[in-house]
């Protein structure tokens, strides 16, 4: 209620101001940039919960707290981040070849605290955006958005607490931090605990004119999965909504990224060079089908994943007067990993050893982009991308059946092109096309060259500003695939689901009836299909209508607050083999007061504890060793989140 | 386009259908002479009804199926009715039970088979032969011709119809060993009796008439 009360407008503390760079001019309408206070504003618990600012983008948590959600973004199923890019001040963050799904994108390593910004594109229009680019793209900036030292502690219904420590030197850049939190939580219903640690340091300056920057953040994760529920266990009284099979699932992940960059600019020219460096480690016990396929040990399986990665990307743009510019650069890759799967029984034990694999990946990529205005009302950016990818790996199969060592390249090249009309106008249109790629995944590689999931899409948008206080966009796009490669984890094997095409649009508004509140509306529509048959592309969203109100820098009394309350809709979604999922609404809410040097976190999931169903899955499962086993197909949901209030105080000493 | 999108997806509903077996006739006329069955009896269990398979897979050298959320197929079985019965494939009909499903075409039917007992007598040019047979047909029929559709509107009645004439046509009766009495052990009869049994054609699954 406090957001509706009478409220003066203030200007944020000086310290609560972070800088958040100038980024490239947007390719679309639908781009969204964050600032830090956007971040406070926006419901959720995790940096994961960040990604459902991105214009169309569905994400779903179907495996406890602490696996890598699943993303859905203009049609695209993109598993647990196939079709997404998301990068950390540059870094790539999807892991190739992961064990549990190509891609993987889990950001549960990143504190939210230390997220100052981000910015979300659907579509893919840059050539600088690289592997998994398909669908969309994003990238987020890292600091601390306040100087001094910052704890934090909380607890809430879902029957968790944390504490978390920040410090940033005075007078130092937010990029300088040294950080600790962790957490624990047993979670609405059984099979949910989780617990995580969390610690980061980073350093920020200059040299010669030269941006300096470094971070290191290391996390270590356990958690517990309720996994799925058979609805009609649920209709019958014999599950609970908020139930989990015994063994549904557990896993541990623990993942160390740093990076070193170096940033350089001059009246014309600009260079950013990063080098990074990453180890990582997934272990997931998961079982959604029981005793279905095993009757006597179960159906569990065990995937475990260790690995190093490290990368380097360089950039340089060079702007020759105002109407033109080169911008270039590269980047490469290399991922060395070790993965297992098995399967293992009700303790836990391995009983069936299926895969050993060691993966060597490695991906090199090269782009040019011309970003020209040759008139006041015209601008327009060329570009191209040229990546390679080799895989070499050696696999161990079936209680050590050697399968021997395979290697495959796999050549892109993809144009991709923008340009704006009426770029300081109070209606600006915006055209781009462009090609995405997705590397082959190394578990199904042959010798040879290896298949690219290509996809070509363009987009139709327009902004307009005529007022202060309003703006509305709307836009269409399209995606065409002509022949869809989809690595089914579930049944291991790559799967050719023929041509498909993504067509949607889009639609929404920004309101800013005072300063310090705004109303985001947006409504994204998509229908995908498969070309040949008509049928309609699984799991993907068709209408995804969000509405965000936020309030920053809010001033009541003696308190400044930082809020959003966040709904949205869902509609039905296309299931495998005819079948539809349920609609969906939920509305959460975050608010913080500060006053002086204190903080009081509020936050409300599912305000109107709505039993939704996060995950729909139609597919045979036996749970009761002891009855027959059905192999018809029936409706399993991963329950949404319940409802929990969470409330945090926090203390600054600067 | 969104409003169009906004409508509710015509999704498959739950169809329940009253299942029966419908035996033949204790004397069939065959080519190869005429036989009159004092007893014809089958275990079967878990009858299911798929529908086309749809998937075309490329060549993996992966392992098996570890389901998680994200099935790309939900799988192909469309109807199904566990239990298991002991058919009497020259008795009147038998209700089996009430199957469920989800609407859709169904192509093809399976259960699963146990025990074949045959008794009777073929009756050829060589004269009058008594026969007694057991057989272990343990595997189960597949291809069951099953040509209709399920519809929640108007669920069908099934009928599972035993071919028992062409079934035993794969049997050579003549093959004997002389002791009076046609047995599993005489000549390629066990062979040709399960091979026959389990023939997708001794076998129809079908929508009843109205």
């Amino acid at each position: 209620m406090f957001l509706l009360l009478p409220a003066a407008l203030a200007e944020p503390e000086p310290s609560e101001q972070v800088v958040v760079e100038q980024r490239s001019a947007p390719a679309s309408a639908a781009q969204r940039d964050l600032d830090a206070s956007d971040v406070v504003a926006m419901p959720g618990r995790s940096t994961d919960d960040l990604l459902r600012a991105t214009r169309g983008l569905h994400q779903s948590a179907h495996s406890g707290h602490g696996k890598a959600f699943q993303y859905f973004l203009r049609g695209f199923d993109a598993v647990h981040g196939a079709d997404i890019a998301v990068s950390l001040e540059g870094v790539p963050l999807n892991e190739p070849s992961n064990v549990h799904g190509h891609g993987y994108l889990d950001l549960h390593f990143i504190p939210r605290q230390l997220v100052t910004g981000a910015v979300f594109r659907p579509g893919i229009a840059r050539a600088e955006v690289g592997d998994f680019g398909v669908a969309g793209s994003g990238d987020l900036s890292l600091g601390m958005a306040q100087e001094g030292l910052q704890v934090q502690v909380g607890g809430g219904t879902d029957r968790s607490g944390s504490i978390a420590m920040g410090f940033r030197p005075e007078g130092r850049g937010a990029g300088s931090f040294a950080w600790l939190d962790a957490e624990e939580g047993l979670g609405v219903g059984p099979s949910r605990h989780w617990r995580q640690v969390r610690a980061g340091v980073g350093l920020d300056g200059t040299l010669g004119g030269t941006d300096l920057r470094a971070f290191l953040l290391a996390y270590r994760g356990d958690f517990e999965s309720p996994g799925v529920v058979r609805e009609d266990d649920y209709a019958s009284g014999a599950m609970g909504f908020y139930d989990a099979y015994p063994s549904s699932g557990s896993g541990r992940s623990a993942r160390a990224l740093g990076a070193v960059s170096a940033r350089t600019r001059l009246p014309s020219w600009r260079t950013d060079t990063t080098l990074w460096a990453g180890w990582r480690a997934l272990e997931l016990r998961q079982s959604f089908t029981g005793f279905y396929e095993h009757p006597d040990t179960g159906d569990a399986t065990l995937q475990t994943q260790d690995g190093l990665s490290a990368g380097l990307s360089s950039k340089v743009e060079r702007a020759f007067g105002d109407a033109l510019a080169l911008a270039g650069g590269f980047d490469a890759r290399l991922d060395l990993l070790g993965q297992q799967e098995a399967g293992i029984d009700v303790d836990g034990a391995v009983w069936d050893p299926r895969i050993d694999t060691r993966i060597a990946e490695r991906s090199v990529g090269a782009w040019v982009a011309a970003p020209t205005r040759p008139l006041d009302w015209l601008s327009a950016e060329a570009g191209v991308r040229v990546q390679h990818f080799t895989i070499g790996l050696d696999r161990t199969l079936d209680s050590g059946l050697g399968v021997g060592k395979a290697q495959a390249n796999a050549p892109v090249l993809a144009p991709r092109g923008i340009v704006r009309l009426f770029e300081d106008g109070p209606l600006t249109v915006f055209g781009s096309a462009g090609r995405g790629f997705r590397s082959p995944e190394a578990r199904g590689v042959e010798n040879g060259r290896a298949p690219v999931s290509i996809s070509d899409g363009g987009e139709l948008s327009a902004v307009l500003h005529a007022v202060d206080a309003l703006q509305v966009r709307g836009g269409a796009f399209g995606t065409w695939i002509s022949n869809e490669i989809v690595f089914d984890h579930a049944a291991a094997r790559f799967l050719t689901t023929g041509r498909t095409r993504r067509l949607g649009a889009y639609g929404g508004l920004t309101l800013h009836p005072i300063d310090a509140v705004s109303i985001d509306l947006d409504v994204t529509g998509t229908d995908g299909r498969y070309t040949a048959s008509r049928e309609p592309i699984p799991y993907a969203p068709r209408v995804l209508a969000v509405g965000q109100l936020t309030t920053k820098a809010l001033v009541t009394g003696p308190l400044v607050w930082t809020a959003g309350v966040r709904s949205w809709w869902l509609g039905q979604r296309p299931l495998p083999g005819g079948f539809a999922s349920h609609a969906a609404f939920v509305t959460d809410v975050t608010a913080r007061a500060t006053h002086r040097a204190w903080t009081f976190d509020l936050d409300v999931d599912n305000v109107f504890a709505n039993r939704w169903r996060d995950g729909e899955f139609f597919y045979a499962s036996h749970w009761d060793p002891g009855a027959p086993v059905s192999a018809l197909p029936r409706r399993h949901f991963t329950a949404g989140a319940p409802f929990a209030v969470r409330l945090g105080i926090g203390w600054r000493l600067r | 386009m969104i409003l169009s999108l906004l409508a509710c997806i015509d999704a498959r509903a739950p169809v329940a259908m009253p299942v029966r077996f419908e035996g033949g006739s204790p004397d069939l006329q065959l080519e190869a002479g005429a036989i009159h069955l004092d007893r014809a009896e089958l275990e079967v269990a878990d009858l299911r009804m798929e529908s086309a398979p749809v998937a075309r897979w490329l060549p993996s050298l992966v392992g098996t199926a570890t389901a998680h959320p994200g099935h790309e197929f939900a799988g192909s079985v469309r109807g199904e009715l566990l239990g298991s019965w002991t058919l009497d494939l020259v008795g009147p009909p038998t209700d089996l039970g009430t199957a469920e499903g989800w609407e859709g075409d169904v192509a093809t039917a399976s259960f699963d088979a146990g025990t074949l007992v045959l008794a009777g007598t073929w009756t050829g040019p060589e004269g009058s032969i008594p026969f007694d047979l057991e057989v272990e047909v343990d595997r189960p029929i597949v291809g069951v011709e099953s040509l209709f559709s399920l519809d929640a509107d108007e669920p069908p009645s099934l009928s599972l119809s035993a071919h028992v004439d062409h079934a035993l046509g794969f049997v050579e009766w003549a093959e004997t060993d002389g002791d009076g009495i046609v047995t599993a052990a005489d000549g390629t009869l066990r062979n040709t009796a399960l091979f026959g049994i389990t023939s997708s054609t001794s076998w129809t699954l079908a929508q009843e008439s109205p």
